[in-house]
């Protein structure tokens, strides 16, 4: 009988080996990534990979202003961003639409990375676009955290201060690291070429990346480097794929948002949320930026509204609507950036002819079809630019451009400013100033984050 | 041949046993005759041995007479061999290594319940439950608490063989026969990886084998009304000085002119002094409008309109018939019952048959078929108190009128400012009233569940003593939750209005009018299976061997789908349509999208597990007992099924009684001294090497691609957490009246699961590891009493439980002081060396004499700076211990005189505290959270001697508040004994109209309060509302 017994013994120990019985998974909607089919999905995530990113890039700028009452409704925390507060103090909220929600792209794109290295049947063609779409999505959020919680970089200086907070791979177990300021450009920009290497020309849709997409980003973050050269060079590989302007005069403004999402110019689709203080109820667009506008500027009605009287809001999203500022690469920008980079290079000539092909098509059209744009001409280089970046103001309102144009034109004693805010507090106007390269240019990291950093030793 | 005859004659009735003979068999009533015809011719011993008598030897020759032979009784075998079950087997008590607690049938009886676990409260020693949740949310432990997890710390329930997955709702308490509790390794080990926490067993009645037996019963239960005014709250003349202060501050007066005022509610007496100061209204027509308000108290209409007694009726009839060869149990229970909420109502119906066929001496199979019907009738309408009016309030202003004096139904803000609703749209609109009396009968809610469960076991035993068994189970739940909202109900026409665009042309409606109706269905299979093998021998020199070896498999499939229809006619099946994918403009200004209630969501759960325990048992005297599992699931990560640990046990029982030098002690009548060590498991988390991802139940809103989020990153180090026990176990018994049970336990929980927070850079806040261990340690003592008296008959249990669990590990990270002390021991909280539960408070320095301020303890000084008071270190608080108890137990009596029995048990907890609430002014004039204590605030100096309450300032101050509210003036002890029920029973003496046994009994539940330590006269152990007397009546009919 115990002869029985072992037998019986042996055939449940069979069955417990049965690993197939186990590997069935414990909820219908959670998969182990296994297929290129499920980090397809996780990259075609566009609410979250292409819609997160941290309002701090547009609501430091002085696009805007808030009136007492808007100001008044705003968390403390929107409060304190708004007058450029230095010791920001963070609630989990806070946190979750700033730093958290940024560094979601970051986190899926490495689980893509490393998933991608962990399986093996996935086809090369998968493979190449996988890899690149995941370096480009860091490239673009690490090139947007640049923006906020960097110091800007200065072509001038070694770059050693406080860079962008960096991880290594998804493993919760591995420490962040906060890099400086040089290496947090070298890396964005080596995802950001390898990621061109992998990447097709263009993409069925502009939530997806694409090479164009890569150049023009590349261009721009040479141009926030300082280094014009190679700006340029990028802003033309770029253009020589994509140089599709829409023309102002053919855009209905009757709707309250005239432009679609995902449209011809958008090279790259991306917008933050978070952007609390810039909303569409909440901003008053700055009076002064309003009048820059001449009357025969599309822009001028196509971008703005009037909310009541003597108020002007925002509705030029290329978003279609209103989440927060637009920040991913147009082809508009590339024709700004070229033309600054060839007037820097000196060549003013061929900077304002390529301004005047954006122009055209921002300006009313004449009877007989012709543009009415009437582009001024300039003797001094230097002019010119000033030409050129109060365009770049103008076509780039609050397309996550202002911020960074600050930080960099500021380092430039010629192009420096100071910018105000000023609040009504029981009928007094109290005035708050950001000179230029002030520390508060660079936000400061969670304390969450900073506690928890690992050691940046490479 | 010769015959030999015997007749022997003893003093009670019962079966006799032979050694070496059979014979034929004669009864009657007390005297007991056996005839035995042996066929001998040389002499012969025989052996007369009989249940609770000692057995006697007598060797006979070959002669013809008549011999007479007296027992002499065993006087300790008075008591029944009980029995436990553990769900794997039945053990004899005798031979038990393990802690186990056993309540039977009238332990189960002497409370009216129709949920099995609220009958086992106060009954169980080391059973504890924390009620501090609410009615659905007990929480039950064993011993204390060995998770981190507040989901992880319950017991493992087993319904007859396997784990019971189901809502315990749907099991009929009438139809359970006995519960046992394992409380230690060595009991509760052979259940593995998910017995950490303990484990109840719950075994339902068998048929019997001794004939016919009928059986009905039924009982009402009416319970009162939850009693509204037990919240401390200000009167209504008190909250409308405030609101008349505020309004002279200035309070409301950027509200009152924001011209996006339309989300914001505002009180009838605040718009009243607008209009006041207005002009609108004189000031006399409007200060008589406010006296008139002053007056009111909702609650009372709310309770008189919208509350009742709730009353539940049970029936229940079995029939049950048997023989060796065949028996079977039919047994039919329905459960009605009415809500104390208007139109809700909750029915049952379980109807099972049991049957159980000896198809041959060696092989035996049962069948069970049970049914279950569960529908709970509910009314989203009615609205608890205080009722949430929205619109940045969170309790009702009190003096609100739901009717007036005719009894008209009257409208009370809910979301918007009322002038808003009752003009936008000039009548284009819904009607956007809410009138509460009202709204209720608008919509409804129902959860029809069928389960039906079916189970064969089966058990062969080819030789004596070797048994196997095989057992399967299948069980199948469909439920349905429908909850609709009819075209009048203001849930739908307040969704219709907020998806209206007004034009000038007309209105537009992208939520289409009509009911709204959302439903969910889901389903359940679970199929279960087991085969085991068990081995049983004597062998001489008094070696006694037990040994169970088994594999038990199980699958549990779950899956829902829920979806909603909206402009819904209920009357025609007819829906509208929606655009779920355009985000529209909401009229209050936003915009949004139709709320989606679409989605299917799956789920299973595998389970494959190996076991096997052993005892050897020598001359009576020594047990020692084996148990080890394994298991491995689909919900562990690869590497923790890799690294499997064996959970084991091991026990020793050393019967002292059966030892030459006690067996003889008239006093003792049993002694057994036990230990037991082992370790169980506590599975929870699903956890994986790989990271998780979830795909999304609808597509990307800019692309339509279906699309995943990353929902876990990798995670695959977790283990489960395991409970390591040592169990030292005392009884004794003396003069076969008085029993004595003492059990000292220790327990280690480790590698418990808390989640950790990390670095918010990684995409997560935090994931779940194992952070931390729990020492535990305590008593379970039980005194008893039985049978004292003759005819008038005393038996009373005394039981006192002791539990304390420490964290002596913990690596997460710690929150702020503040959430410590404002969670009042609601929440789990370890910290390190604490109790789990922990309960802090602010140092309180009194009041400041000059302006009532209350003043804390920073530094060793006195202070005000409240920022930092609720800041400082959390080891500068007053830490008053666990607002669980350390010591509790009962004390039960039950007394029978002729056909009367009476039984009380009183219950008690003590050693832990509770916060109770208080005022804090914030709240009460941004959110109109009121408390009583406002009446007792410090308002001239020389209050502060007589009052802790702060004074009232403008404007609040919220950290003055939280320190005040979160200070040890608040902190109160729990200690707390109760009459739990009392119950009395009559029973029938003989037959009455042909049915062989009647008994009638009344019950009442949750009697009253006989003593508590607290001076405030709350209720220690609820958060809400204590629980509400109850008195049922009922009848027990045998035929």
């Amino acid at each position: 009988m115990r002869y029985y017994l072992i037998h019986l013994f042996f055939a449940i120990m069979a069955l417990t080996g049965c690993k197939k019985f186990l590997d069935e998974k414990p909820d219908l909607n959670r998969v182990q990534p296994s297929r290129a089919e499920d980090l397809y999905a996780l990259l075609d995530n566009a609410m979250e990979i292409n819609g997160k990113f941290t309002g701090f890039i547009e609501m430091g700028c002085d696009d805007y202003t808030l009136n007492a009452s808007a100001y008044s409704e705003l968390s403390t925390f929107y409060q304190d961003v708004y007058i450029w507060k230095p010791d920001l103090i963070y609630t989990v909220a806070d946190i979750t639409l700033q730093w958290l929600n940024a560094y979601t792209p970051i986190m899926t794109a490495n689980v893509v990375e490393e998933s991608l290295d962990r399986l093996d049947h996935i086809s090369e063609t998968d493979r190449k676009l996988l890899k690149g779409r995941a370096l480009f999505v860091k490239g673009l959020a690490y090139s947007v955290l640049a923006q906020t919680f960097a110091e800007p970089f200065n072509a001038k200086s070694e770059n050693l201060g406080k860079g962008i907070v960096w991880r290594n791979s998804s493993d919760p177990n591995e420490k962040s690291i906060r890099l400086n300021v040089g290496q947090s450009y070298e890396r964005i920009i080596a995802l950001l070429e390898e990621a061109a290497q992998l990447l097709p020309e263009s993409a069925s849709d502009s939530t997806k990346p694409s090479k164009e997409a890569c150049y023009a980003l590349l261009s721009r973050i040479y141009l926030w480097m300082q280094d014009y050269e190679r700006s340029l060079y990028y802003s033309e590989l770029a253009l020589a794929l994509n140089n599709h302007l829409i023309d102002y005069s053919k855009v209905d403004g009757s709707p309250l948002f005239p432009f679609t999402a995902m449209n011809e110019e958008t090279l790259y689709f991306a917008y933050c949320n978070g952007s609390m203080t810039t909303l569409q109820n909440t901003a008053d667009v700055s009076e002064e930026l309003y009048d820059s506008y001449e009357e025969d500027d599309l822009r001028k009605t196509l971008y703005f509204y009037e909310k009541s009287p003597g108020q002007i809001g925002f509705r030029g999203h290329y978003m279609g609507m209103d989440f927060g500022s637009f920040v991913g690469p147009t082809v508009a920008e590339l024709y700004l950036i070229k033309a600054e980079c060839q007037v820097r290079l000196g060549n003013t000539d061929q900077g304002m002819v390529t301004m005047g092909i954006l122009l055209e098509n921002r300006w009313r059209k004449k009877a007989d079809g012709a543009s009415s744009l009437d582009l001024p001409s300039f003797s001094i280089g230097e002019d010119a630019l000033r030409y050129i970046l109060k365009e770049r103001r103008k076509e780039l309102v609050f397309r996550g451009a202002r911020w960074a144009d600050l930080r960099r034109l500021n380092l430039d004693e010629r192009f420096a400013i100071t910018i105000e805010r000023s609040i009504d507090m029981d009928g007094k106007a109290v005035k708050y100033t950001l000179p230029p390269n002030d520390r508060r240019y660079t936000y400061p990291i969670p304390k969450e984050v900073e506690e928890k950093l690992g050691s940046n030793e490479k | 041949m010769k015959h030999l005859f015997f007749t022997l004659i003893m003093s009670l009735f019962a079966n006799l046993s032979f050694a070496n003979n059979a014979a034929k068999q004669a009864t009657n009533d007390n005297f007991f005759e056996k005839l035995i015809q042996v066929d001998t011719l040389d002499s012969i011993t025989l052996k007369f041995s009989h249940l609770g008598y000692i057995p006697k030897r007598i060797k006979i020759k070959n002669t013809t007479k008549i011999v007479s032979v007296y027992l002499k009784a065993k006087k300790q075998k008075l008591e029944e061999v009980e029995v436990i079950y553990t769900g794997y087997q039945s053990l004899p008590k005798e031979r038990s290594t393990g802690s186990y607690v056993t309540l039977k049938r009238e332990d189960l009886e002497t409370r009216v319940s129709t949920n099995i676990m609220q009958r086992l409260e106060g009954l169980a020693p080391g059973l504890f439950q924390d009620k501090r949740g609410g009615d659905q949310l007990y929480r039950f432990n064993i011993r204390g608490i060995n998770s981190l997890t507040a989901g992880m710390m319950g017991p493992l329930i087993i319904l007859d063989n396997f784990p019971f997955e189901g809502s315990l709702d749907m099991i009929n308490p009438e139809e359970i026969e006995n519960v046992t509790v394992l409380r230690d390794a060595a009991a509760s080990s052979i259940w593995g990886a998910r017995a950490g926490n303990g484990v109840i067993v719950l075994t339902t009645k068998k048929a019997g084998r001794n004939g016919l037996k009928i059986e009905a019963s039924a009982n009402t239960v009416i319970t009162a009304k939850p009693d509204l005014f037990y919240r401390q709250t200000m009167s209504s003349e008190e909250f409308i000085a405030v609101e008349k202060f505020l309004f002279e501050k200035g309070h409301y007066n950027s509200a009152l002119k924001n011209v996006n005022n339309r989300t914001i509610v505002f009180s009838p007496v605040v718009q009243m002094l607008d209009n006041i100061r207005k002009g609108q209204i004189s000031e006399t027509d409007g200060e008589s409008f406010i006296r008139n308000l002053s007056g009111n108290d909702y609650r009372k209409q709310l309770s008189e309109r919208l509350y009742r007694n709730s009353i539940q009726q049970q029936l229940n009839f079995s029939i049950s018939s048997g023989s060796q060869a065949f028996s079977n149990r039919l047994s039919v229970g329905a459960n009605l019952s009415k809500g104390e909420k208007l139109g809700t109502s909750n029915n049952r119906l379980n109807v099972s048959n049991q049957s159980s066929f000896q198809v041959s001496q060696k092989l035996g199979i049962q069948t069970n078929i049970s049914y279950v019907y569960l529908n709970d009738n509910t009314r989203p309408g009615i609205p608890s108190y205080p009722m949430n009016p929205g619109g940045g309030k969170t309790s009702l202003y009190p003096y609100a009128l739901l009717e007036d004096r005719n009894g008209n139904p009257l409208a009370i803000p809910n979301g918007y400012n009322m002038n808003y609703v009752d003009t936008i749209g000039n009548g284009r609109l819904l009607d956007w009233m809410y009138l509460l009396v009202e709204d209720w009968k608008h919509s409804e809610g129902n959860s029809p569940t069928n389960h039906l469960s079916g189970n064969v076991s089966a058990g062969y035993e080819p030789i004596k003593g070797l048994r196997f068994t095989l057992d399967y189970s299948i069980e199948r739940q469909i439920g349905n939750s429908n909850i609709y909202y009819d075209e009048k109900s203001y849930f739908a026409r307040d969704l219709v209005n907020r998806f209206t665009i007004l034009t000038d042309e007309g209105i537009i409606r992208n939520l289409p009018k009509g009911g709204i109706q959302n439903r969910t269905h889901a389903q359940l299979t679970a199929q279960r299976g087991r085969i085991g093998a068990a081995f049983n021998h004597v062998y001489d020199g008094g070696h006694a061997v037990n040994i169970l070896l088994g594999s038990e498999i199980s699958d549990s499939k779950s899956s829902s789908n829920s979806y909603g229809y909206y402009g819904y006619n209920k009357n025609t099946g007819q829906v509208g349509t929606v655009d779920y994918t355009k985000s529209y403009p909401i009229l209050l200004g936003g915009t949004n999208y139709i709320p989606n209630n679409y989605g299917i969501f799956g789920g299973r759960r595998r389970f494959v597990s190996f076991f096997g325990n052993g005892s050897y048992e020598y001359r009576g005297k020594y047990t020692l007992s084996l148990s080890a599992r394994r298991d491995a699931s689909n919900q562990f990560g690869v590497r923790t099924n890799d690294l499997w640990k064996p959970l084991w046990s091991a026990g020793l029982m050393w019967n002292l009684k059966n030892e030459d030098f006690m067996k003889n002690s008239p006093l003792i009548s049993s002694a057994k001294f036990r230990i037991t060590y082992g370790s169980s498991g506590n599975s929870g988390g699903n956890v994986s090497g790989q990271p998780v991802l979830s795909y999304s139940a609808v597509k990307d809103y800019w692309t339509g691609q279906s699309y995943a989020t990353v929902s876990a990153l990798p995670n695959g180090l977790l283990k489960w957490e395991t409970v390591k026990t040592l169990n030292l176990g005392l009884q004794m018994g003396f003069l076969n009246h008085f029993d004595f049970n003492f059990e000292w336990f220790r327990k280690h929980s480790r590698d418990l699961i808390a989640p950790d927070e990390i670095d918010p850079t990684t995409g997560f806040y935090n994931i779940s590891r194992n952070v931390g261990s729990i020492k535990g340690d305590g008593f379970d003592l039980e005194i008893g009493v039985r049978n004292i008296g003759n005819r008038f008959k005393w038996s009373s249990t005394v039981s006192l439980s002791r539990s304390r669990s420490i964290v002596d590990e913990f690596q997460g990270t710690l929150s702020g002081t503040y959430s410590y002390a404002s969670s009042g021991g609601r929440s789990l909280q370890p910290i390190m060396d604490r109790e789990l539960y922990p309960v802090f408070a602010y140092r309180f320095a009194g009041l400041d004499a000059t302006n009532g301020d209350p003043q804390g303890i920073l530094n060793g000084e006195i202070s005000k700076v409240y920022g930092k008071l609720i800041t400082d270190s959390l080891q500068n608080l007053h830490y008053f211990g666990s607002a669980l108890p350390r010591l509790f137990g009962n004390f039960r009596n039950n007394f029978t005189y002729k056909n009367w029995n009476l039984s009380f048990n009183i219950t008690y907890r003590f050693g832990h505290h509770f916060f109770a609430e208080t005022i804090k002014y914030a709240a009460l004039f941004n959110n109109w959270t009121t408390h009583s204590d406002y009446g007792k605030r410090w308002q001239v100096p020389g209050d502060e001697k007589i009052t802790t309450v702060p004074s009232m300032t403008y404007p609040a101050n919220t950290q003055r508040d939280n320190f005040y509210a979160a200070s040890e003036v608040n902190v109160h002890p729990a200690d707390v004994i109760r009459l739990q029920d009392v119950q009395a029973s009559y029973r029938f003496k003989g037959p009455v109209g042909g049915i062989k046994h009647v008994q009638l009994y009344t019950t009442l539940s949750n009697v009253v309060i006989l003593w508590r330590a607290n001076r405030i006269a709350r209720d220690p152990d609820v958060t809400d509302y204590p629980l509400p007397f109850s008195a049922s009546i009922g009848l027990r009919l045998q035929f």
